[in-house]
C-alpha cells in the first residue's frame, strides 16, 4: 500500500497552526504532500440540537459561540432569520447600528486572521500589532454591550441598546486611525520578498473549482468570483451604503491576503458612512408579538405587565413555515435555516457555516505542495473550528 | 531601473524595519494586569448582584421567576413561599456561576431591575462549591456596588 519513502503523519488536533482543533492526516513523500484528510468534530457541541429545546430569544447567546471571533455577525444572521420568519422590518437606526457592529466584527476577525497568518509564516511583529488594534475593537464592543467576545449584542426586533455618544466618539477615533495601521501592515508584508516567496503561486484555487466546492467569502473572491451577500441580497442597511467588493486574479494565498486587506479598508469606509447616515429614532421595532413593553409602564399598566410576562414565559411565537436568510460574515456566507411548527421553539434549525465548506478545499489545495506550505493554506482559508463543528 | 535598485538594496525590507523601529519611540500599550486593574465601562457584564431599594433598604426582587425562565443555561435556582401579609417571600435564590454564559438576558428582562451585573470578573476559586452564589452573598455584592456607584456619583 505504501510506496517507498511514503509516510503518514498527524497534524493536530492540538497544533498551534491549525487554528483550533482541526486534525489533518497527511500522507507525505519526502517533503511533498500526497494526500490530506481533514477530520473535524473535536469541538462539536450540538448547537443545532440545543436550539430545538430553547425559545427563540434564549438561543441567541449560543450563536456567539459559533464563530467566536466575530460574534455580532452571527447574532445578526440569527435575529435576521427569525425576523424574516415573523415578517418584521426593523427600524432604520437599528439597521445602521447592525451594520456598524457587523463591520467591526469583520475587521476584528480579519485582524486575528492577519495576526495568525503572519505568525504561522514567521512574521512575529504582525501578531503584536494586529492584536493591539483588535483590543480597541474589543473595548468598543465592551462599551456598547458589556462583553468583549461573546457579545449577544442584537435582539429579535432590533439591537440590545442604543449607542452612546462616547461610543460614537471612540469609533470615530478608531476609523480615523485605522487606515494608517493597515498601511503599516502592508509596508511590512505586501512587498516583503520573504512573504512573497511563502505566499505567491501556492495553494491556487481556480474560479470554477471555488464555485464547485461551495466556497464563499474572501476565499471565493480571491479566485476572482465577485460574489458578496452584501451586494447580492442586501440586508440591514447595506443597500444604502457605497462600497466595493475586492477580488483577486490568480486565486493563490497571496491573492486571498490582498482581498482581506482591502476588505478591512472597505469595512472602515462602511463604518464611516454608516456613522454619517445614522438616522434618529428608536432601535426597537414596536410589535406586540416580539417587543416587551417599557419597564416604566409595568407599575401602572396591567396590560403591559401581562404582555411583558407572556412574552418571556411563552416566548416569541412565529407562524408556521420555513425560512433561510444569510449574511456575509467575515469568513463567507453565514446562513440560518429555521423550520417553524408554530410553537415558541424551532422544530429544526440548520446553520450554514462558511468555514465548514471552506475547509473542504484543503485536500485539493495541498496535493503536490510542500509540507511547509500547509500552514499557509490553513491560514489563508481562515477557518474557525467553533463554526465548523457547531 | 527603479525596480532593479529596489531589489538590490532590499528597499522593502528596510521600509518594514523602519515600521518596527518606529515602535521603539511609541509608548507601549501593555497593561501590567494583576498589579494594574482595568477600568471597565458601566455596562460591562461581570458577576451578578441583587440590588436593594435605595430608599427603604428592602430587596428589590419580588420573586417573579422570569429570570429563571429566560436563562438559556438554566443556572438560576429560586424557591418562593407565601410569607406574612400574603406577600411572596424568596426562600432560596442561587446562581451557579460555573455554567453561566454571562449573556445578560436575566438583567434585560428583570421587571424590577433587581438583578444587575457588576464589573467583577476575577471569579476563580479553589473549590467548585464556592462558584454557587446564594442570595445573601449576591445582596452583599450589590451593596458594595451601590456604595461604589454612589461614590462615583452615577447611580446605575
Amino acid at each position: 500500500m505504501f510506496q517507498q519513502n511514503e509516510m503518514t503523519i498527524e497534524m493536530g488536533p492540538q497544533h498551534p497552526s491549525t487554528h483550533g482543533v482541526l486534525r489533518l492526516t497527511l500522507r507525505i513523500r519526502g517533503e511533498t504532500v500526497i494526500n490530506v484528510d481533514p477530520t473535524v468534530g473535536y469541538l462539536h457541541r450540538g448547537i443545532e440540537k440545543i436550539a430545538e429545546n430553547l425559545m427563540y430569544t434564549q438561543f441567541q447567546p449560543y450563536t456567539d459561540r459559533l464563530d467566536y471571533i466575530s460574534a455580532p455577525a452571527n447574532n445578526l444572521a440569527y435575529v435576521q432569520t427569525v425576523e424574516k420568519l415573523l415578517g418584521v422590518d426593523v427600524t432604520p437606526r437599528a439597521k445602521f447600528i447592525r451594520v456598524i457592529l457587523a463591520e467591526l466584527a469583520r475587521i476584528s476577525s480579519h485582524l486575528v486572521w492577519l495576526a495568525t497568518h503572519g505568525l504561522d509564516l514567521g512574521a512575529m511583529s504582525m501578531f503584536l500589532y494586529c492584536f493591539r488594534e483588535r483590543e480597541l475593537i474589543m473595548d468598543l464592543l465592551e462599551l456598547y454591550c458589556g462583553s468583549r467576545l461573546t457579545t449577544t449584542c442584537m435582539e429579535i426586533g432590533g439591537v440590545r441598546g442604543d449607542i452612546s455618544q462616547e461610543f460614537i466618539d471612540k469609533l470615530n477615533d478608531f476609523i480615523k486611525m485605522f487606515p494608517d495601521k493597515i498601511q503599516d501592515y502592508e509596508t511590512l508584508l505586501t512587498k516583503n520578498r520573504i512573504w512573497l516567496k511563502r505566499t505567491k503561486g501556492i495553494g491556487i484555487v481556480s474560479a470554477e473549482q471555488a464555485i464547485n466546492f461551495g466556497l464563499t467569502g474572501p476565499t471565493l473572491r480571491g479566485s476572482g468570483v465577485k460574489y458578496d451577500v452584501r451586494k447580492a441580497q442586501p440586508y440591514a442597511a447595506y443597500d444604502q451604503i457605497d462600497f466595493e467588493v475586492p477580488i483577486g486574479t490568480v486565486g493563490d494565498v497571496y491573492d486571498r491576503y490582498l482581498v482581506r486587506m482591502e476588505e478591512m479598508r472597505q469595512s472602515t469606509k462602511i463604518i464611516r458612512q454608516a456613522l454619517e447616515k445614522l438616522p434618529e429614532g428608536s432601535v426597537r421595532v414596536q410589535d406586540s408579538r416580539i417587543t416587551r413593553p417599557d419597564k416604566a409602564l409595568l407599575a401602572t399598566s396591567m396590560e403591559a405587565l401581562i404582555q411583558y410576562c407572556y412574552l418571556i414565559m411563552e416566548g416569541i411565537i412565529p407562524p408556521k413555515g420555513e425560512v433561510y436568510s444569510s449574511v456575509e460574515g467575515s469568513k463567507g456566507e453565514l446562513g440560518f435555516y429555521i423550520y417553524s411548527d408554530g410553537t415558541s421553539k424551532p422544530y429544526r434549525l440548520k446553520i450554514r457555516t462558511p468555514s465548514f465548506y471552506n475547509v473542504g478545499i484543503l485536500p485539493s489545495m495541498a496535493k503536490g505542495a510542500f509540507l511547509a506550505d500547509m500552514t499557509a493554506f490553513i491560514a489563508s482559508i481562515d477557518i474557525v473550528l467553533g463554526e465548523i463543528d457547531r | 531601473m527603479g525596480n532593479f535598485l529596489e531589489k538590490i538594496f532590499l528597499l522593502e525590507l528596510f521600509k518594514g524595519m523602519g515600521v518596527v523601529f518606529k515602535h521603539v519611540f511609541i509608548k507601549p500599550v501593555t497593561r501590567m494586569y494583576p498589579f494594574e486593574k482595568p477600568v471597565l465601562p458601566n455596562s460591562s457584564r461581570g458577576l451578578h448582584t441583587l440590588m436593594r431599594d435605595a430608599d427603604t433598604g428592602n430587596e428589590r426582587c419580588v420573586g417573579c421567576s422570569l429570570c429563571v425562565k429566560i436563562c438559556p443555561s438554566g443556572v438560576i435556582h429560586m424557591v418562593t413561599s407565601k410569607g406574612e401579609m400574603n406577600q411572596k417571600r424568596i426562600d432560596e435564590y442561587e446562581i451557579d456561576i460555573s455554567r453561566c454564559a454571562f449573556c445578560g438576558l436575566c438583567v434585560d428582562i428583570c421587571p424590577k431591575s433587581a438583578i444587575v451585573m457588576s464589573d467583577r470578573f476575577e471569579l476563580a476559586v479553589y473549590d467548585r462549591k464556592n462558584l454557587s452564589y446564594n442570595k445573601n452573598l449576591l445582596l452583599k455584592i450589590g451593596e458594595v456596588k451601590q456604595k461604589e456607584s454612589k461614590e462615583k456619583g452615577k447611580d446605575k
